[in-house]
């Protein structure tokens, strides 16, 4: 047993290893679904594995006077220590965990981490930590003792639901919420990335299926093997039989953390700082007051219903329901709208041409390549 | 095989007097007469007049289906007019899904659980009795709506805008929203029982490692209902709010969402498929094992797959959603995680297979029944499979193909194994066994023609054909399938009918069960058919997972054990007595008192149906009538029964080595109750708060403005905070005699809670939203509202602590309703705060 908890030990801090020093971290500056990744590997693989480790054993190998000067630590925190394995303890740990990790997610602090250094650490810190503190009851080497078999399950549970809410939040979402992607998007470099690159959008909605999903597995796994383990200890079995059960269910556990850790990030990309089309075309959005009556990724402050919401443009076929998706058309389009469809509602509002192409440009970085377009590498002139 | 009656806890060597076994069987006889049939609150009594109740909608339901495949018999068949049509096919799946299926499933788990877990009753007989009334009441009022002529027609989903004022005016879909309602409520209350009697309510030894499987599957269902049906009656509560208008959550011109009624309703929808499964797994696991004669194979595992199903169905919503627009990413996982629920379905049926091939089956009807649902289903499964791939779903969404599909999954599914649960256990509800060989033909025919009616809605579904349409073009080559399916439904009725001939039968001349007609393993089948009123007179003791099979264990004779049970020895003879176990390991904890006959559940359904009557029509007379009639039924439920005194006077005072009487605090039923109810508040904040973000497209601050000043709000904390002071004050104080004390305690509580509600509606008013308006206020109001409903609770049950603790006599019962509000209270401080963050903070931080 204690074997298993030292693998378990050095499994989780390479599982730290591989979520703080690999690519993770620097493409988590730049996609969301790379740093949920990095968070995953945090929470929900290095911390249970830490929590299950006994380094106390360790102890043992020490020289006699230190063992004494960590019998009289032991000794002067006895009460304290008994603290922390009440029931009480475990719910303060679970709620303690739980707002870490929603607060993180609030866009403004999210946005301060990613430009400071020292709050990024922070951030990744206190989600580890509290990850830690959350798993102790129920993996620790004491585990038990603060929650029974019942309560560790509904405290699993309610883990489960709760990381289920919050990658639904994300998956549903209709805008991108956290601009620092939004801009790493807009690069110019990402149009010579791949072609299977992520829309900002969209890479909102894997981070949060990822939560969703592999992340809410974990904790039901996690909590039906607690379960399986007590069922299979407390009743002997009346036909012989292996212990294959046992077996199975920490194979798929294992093989589950495994998984979770295997979402490979996107390719490197080089970031340039330059005045980008998208990011004019961003500008131009904003002068031409299109959120009047449009809902436009990646600016919050636009929440216009009187017009169609361009979340999913560039997964449209047609445009005005008569113009094939493409980056002329929708320039034509939004140039003089009543000559492509005599009375829209849409007004011509003496948008420039060079205005009307650097929209288009933003449109199609933040919602993905028009289906027209993907087939066509050069954009076409504008057709009547 | 071996078998033994069930040991009981103390040798027969010493008798009990004759009069002591009557005054013992008189407590628990039930009233009988006019008045009696009301007042009657057991759960055998109660659960067959459910089960029967159920069996009626089903039959009402499929005289439905036959009608309309009577129409589609052939192109432009004038037998219904087209609106017709729509009431029909809305009815019969609102009627199959909430006035059948679930009611009939969990009505046979309430008179099958407390039997298998070796106890006397459930923990809130009342609440059992509540349920039925309500149920049927709930039933009576949403097929009231065909005497009006104002049928609901909006599908058993009701989508909005279809169903929204505009679209949908009169009282149809009014009806729909609050008949629906109350079947929720009732399907509620029966869950809390099932989960409270199974965890706490069992034989000692009863541990959860030796549960029945069909035990473990209405706790798992329990757990389902609990956490589904919750916002599925914040969805139908927004939608009649909505049709009032009163509110604008799902109005797109005010800024509400449409889909946001498709997400709440299948949140919902996707785990009821469950819901319904996972008792049918249950049932098939005993049928299986018995009639196999040996134990069910991978019972651990077995356990882990109806689990793991309950949790897993929670993900898999949005897969009825998949042409309506959702991020293409997320249908690649909502397949994904379609296709892993396949794993523990697996599981469980080839723990079936292997229990049947390596046991020695004998071929009763009802093991037939479970052959058929294991064809039947899996063919449905694999159509699932196929409509779980995207491009398939998109082309096959809203066809005959999916009215197959679904049809092989439910009727396979639930039906089959609920055909085979009948012909298992009938004998022990009757006390008379059915024909076998009638049973074969039943099951001969149900089988051939099932497949007969709906395996060619695969083929006319390929063919284009679509669902929920009355009509249909000649020369599409559609007719000789509907004709084909339409004569399958009438011989299918005809085998369905020929159960209840084989019932009839066995009632007039079928041969007596006996206790035990299949050498079964589990407790019920230890007493005798039908079960006698108190059940277990004898409480019994269990030593391995199946009771009824294998050698006497040794050791049994304990004396502690015999001594900390003696009271529960063919008594008590004045109240009615049950034991409660630990939860892990079944050890005895504590005797509860368990409610004789009442009539107040009765009193309180009726009022129910008042004030629902009440909101239909807008009538606010009704609606007076029915909160008094509601306010005698509540005050009748918790008035002090002279049962609860004599319980005290006998074993109020502590004896060592005797089991302790449980009247309050966590070993009482009643704060078990409270939990639940916590959970179930909970899990609808977490539906308004998600509602909110959603509404706001995935941001927090999305309203005009922020709502008002902070003022009132943070005052409203403040207060709140303070109640949660005093509760807990008042809880301390139990200890201390101090009784002065305690009254103060509670008094300040209910002061400051009122404060609370006052200075929270203030600020609402004070932030000048119009509910009416936009879905933002809607929102608003919604969490706001709901904090109101819950502090109105909290007030309630404060008010009846208060009562006892000045009028009443320093009483433990007393304490009891007043330490479950203190733990209500307790919930109350962290739902206000997700409130007051989501309203007025998250606004401020951008």
């Amino acid at each position: 047993m204690a074997g298993t908890r030292n693998a378990c030990g050095v499994a989780g801090l390479l599982a730290l290893l591989v979520a703080v020093a690999s690519p993770f971290h620097a493409r988590g500056e730049e996609r969301f679904a790379a740093h949920m990744t990095q968070h995953l590997l945090l929470i929900v693989v290095a911390a249970p594995l830490l929590a299950c480790a006994a380094p106390g054993a360790l102890l043992r190998r020490l020289p006699l006077r230190w063992r004494r000067a960590v019998g009289r630590w032991a000794r002067l925190t006895r009460r304290p220590r008994a603290l922390a394995r009440t029931t009480g303890a475990a719910v303060v740990a679970w709620v303690a965990h739980v707002t870490v990790l929603w607060a993180w997610h609030v866009p403004a602090l999210y946005e301060a981490a990613l430009h400071r250094p020292w709050l990024h650490g922070l951030e990744h810190v206190s989600m580890l930590g509290t990850a830690w503190l959350f798993w102790v009851p129920v993996l620790g080497p004491r585990a038990g003792a603060s929650l029974g078999p019942g309560g560790a399950a509904l405290y699993l549970f309610a883990a489960a639901a709760q990381s289920t809410a919050l990658g639904a939040l994300l998956t549903f979402a209709q805008t991108a919420l956290y601009p620092a992607h939004v801009a790493a998007a807009l690069s110019p470099a990402r149009a010579a990335g791949p072609a299977w690159a992520l829309s900002p959008l969209e890479d909102q909605q894997l981070g949060g299926l990822l939560m969703w999903m592999p992340g809410g597995l974990v904790y039901a796994i996690v909590a039906l093997g607690l379960l399986a383990a007590r069922l299979q200890a407390a009743e002997p079995a009346v036909f012989p039989r292996s212990n294959a059960t046992g077996r199975l269910v920490l194979l798929a556990a294992l093989v589950v953390l495994g998984l979770s850790a295997c979402e490979p990030g996107p390719p490197p990309v080089e970031r340039k700082v330059v005045e980008s089309e998208p990011e004019r075309g961003r500008a131009a959005i904003r002068k031409y007051g299109c959120g009047g009556c449009h809902v436009i990724p990646g600016l919050p402050e636009t929440r216009g219903r009187v017009g169609p919401s361009l979340v999913d443009l560039g997964h449209r076929p047609l445009l005005a329901g008569n113009l094939l998706n493409d980056p002329g058309n929708l320039a034509a389009w939004i140039r003089d709208p009543q000559a492509v469809d005599p009375g829209t509602f849409m007004p011509p509002l003496g948008v420039t041409e060079a205005d009307a192409r650097d929209i288009a440009a933003y449109l199609y970085a933040m919602t993905g390549d028009p289906p027209s377009f993907r087939e066509r590498p050069p954009p076409g002139p504008a057709r009547p | 095989m071996l078998r033994r009656a069930v040991v009981p806890a103390r040798p027969a060597a010493r008798p009990v007097a004759a009069s002591t076994r009557a005054a013992f069987e008189a407590v628990w006889t039930d009233p009988r007469g006019l008045l009696g049939a009301v007042r009657t609150i057991q759960n055998i009594p109660i659960s067959r007049r459910y089960m029967v109740t159920a069996f009626g909608f089903f039959l009402a339901a499929g005289a439905m289906a036959l009608l309309m495949r009577l129409q589609l018999v052939r192109p432009h068949g004038d037998v219904l007019a087209a609106q017709t049509y729509n009431e029909l096919f809305t009815m019969h799946g609102t009627t199959m899904m909430f006035l059948f299926v679930i009611p009939f499933l969990e009505a046979l788990a309430a008179y099958l659980v407390p039997l298998m877990l070796g106890t006397r009753e459930l923990p809130f007989p009342r609440m059992t009795a509540f349920s039925f009334w309500t149920y049927l009441f709930g039933g009576i009022f949403l097929f009231s709506s065909f005497l009006v002529g104002q049928v609901p027609d909006g599908g058993w989903f009701a989508y909005v805008p279809l169903t929204d004022r505009r679209y949908s005016p009169g009282l149809g879909l009014d009806f729909w929203d609050i008949g629906l309602s109350v079947a929720e409520v009732a399907a509620m209350g029966a869950a809390a029982e099932l989960i409270v009697g199974t965890l706490r309510m069992r034989a000692p030894g009863m541990s959860l490692a030796r549960l029945p499987l069909f035990a473990w599957a209405m706790l798992v269902t329990g757990v389902m209902i609990i956490f589904a049906f919750t916002p599925l009656i914040v969805g139908t509560a927004m939608l009649e709010l909505d049709r009032k208008g009163l509110t604008r959550f799902f109005d797109a011109g005010a800024g509400g969402q449409p889909l946001l009624w498709q997400h709440l309703f299948w949140i919902f929808g996707h785990p009821e498929v469950y819901i319904m499964f996972v008792p049918a797994v249950g049932i098939v696991s005993h049928v299986v094992q018995t009639f196999s004669r040996r134990p069910q194979v991978a019972y651990v595992l077995m356990v882990l797959a109806l689990i793991a199903t309950g949790f897993l169905s929670f993900s898999l919503w949005a897969h009825h959603m998949f042409t309506t627009g959702l991020a293409p990413l997320a249908l690649v996982f909502f397949t994904a995680a379609t296709m892993l629920i396949a794993i523990p379905n697996g599981v469980q049926v080839f723990a079936w297979l292997l229990t049947l091939g390596t046991g020695r089956p004998r071929w009763h009807p009802a093991l037939l029944f479970v052959a058929g649902f294991v064809v039947i289903f899996v063919a449905g499964g694999l159509t699932g499979v196929m409509l779980a791939a995207v491009p398939f779903n998109w082309q096959a969404h809203d066809t005959y193909f999916v009215v197959a599909h679904f049809h092989y999954v439910l009727i396979g599914g639930v039906l089959f194994p609920l055909f085979a649960g009948l012909y298992y256990w009938v004998p022990k509800i009757t006390g008379r066994l059915l024909s076998e060989r009638l049973g074969r033909w039943n099951f001969w025919l149900m089988f051939v023609f099932f497949n007969v009616t709906f395996f060619p809605m695969h083929v006319v579904g390929l063919l284009g054909m679509p669902r929920r349409v009355a009509d249909y073009p000649a020369g599409l080559g559609w007719t000789p399938y509907n004709v084909v399916s339409t004569a399958g439904a009438y011989l299918f009725a005809g085998a369905v009918l020929l159960f209840l001939v084989n019932l009839v039968w066995s009632l007039r001349a079928g041969p007596p069960a006996g206790a035990n007609p299949w050498h079964a393993d589990t407790l019920e089948w230890a007493e005798s058919s039908p079960p006698p009123e108190a059940q277990f007179p004898e409480i019994p003791v269990v030593t391995s997972r199946h009771p009824l099979w294998g050698p006497r264990p040794p050791g049994l004779r304990d004396p502690g054990l015999e001594q900390a049970l003696a009271p529960l020895r063919l008594g008590p003879t004045r109240w009615r007595g049950a034991l409660v176990v630990s939860v892990l390991e079944g050890r005895p904890r504590a005797i509860v008192h368990v409610p004789g006959p009442t009539v107040f559940p009765f009193v309180l359904a009726l009022g129910f149906l008042v004030l629902f009557a009440a909101a239909l029509l807008d009538s606010a007379r009704l609606g007076v009538l029915g909160a008094l009639v509601s306010l005698g039924g509540v005050v009748g439920w918790f008035w002090p029964r002279a049962s609860e005194r004599i319980a005290l006077e006998e074993l109020g005072t502590p004896v060592p080595g005797r089991l302790p009487l449980a009247m309050a605090g966590p070993l009482s039923n009643g704060w078990w109750a409270t939990v639940v109810l916590i959970l179930v508040l909970g899990t609808a904040l977490l539906t308004l708060v998600a509602s909110y973000v959603y509404l706001g497209g995935g941001r927090l601050a999305w309203g005009p403005a922020p709502p008002g000043p902070l003022g009132p709000p943070l005052l409203a904390t403040a207060m709140l905070l303070c109640a949660g002071g005093t509760t807990l004050a008042f809880a301390r104080s139990l200890a201390s005699r101090a009784v002065w004390w305690r009254r103060l305690a509670l008094a300040a509580t209910t002061a400051l809670v009122v404060a609370f509600i006052v200075l929270t509606v203030g600020g609402y008013r004070a932030s000048g939203l119009s509910a009416a308006e936009t879905a933002y206020g809607s929102i608003v109001l919604g969490l706001l509202g709901f904090q109101w409903l819950v502090g109105g609770l909290l007030l309630g049950l404060l008010v009846i602590a208060q009562l006892w603790a000045w009028l009443g006599p320093d009483d433990p019962r007393g304490h009891g309703v007043a330490l479950n509000a203190s733990l209500l209270g307790a919930f109350t401080v962290p739902s206000w705060m997700v409130a007051f963050a989501t309203i007025y903070l998250a606004p401020r931080l951008g």
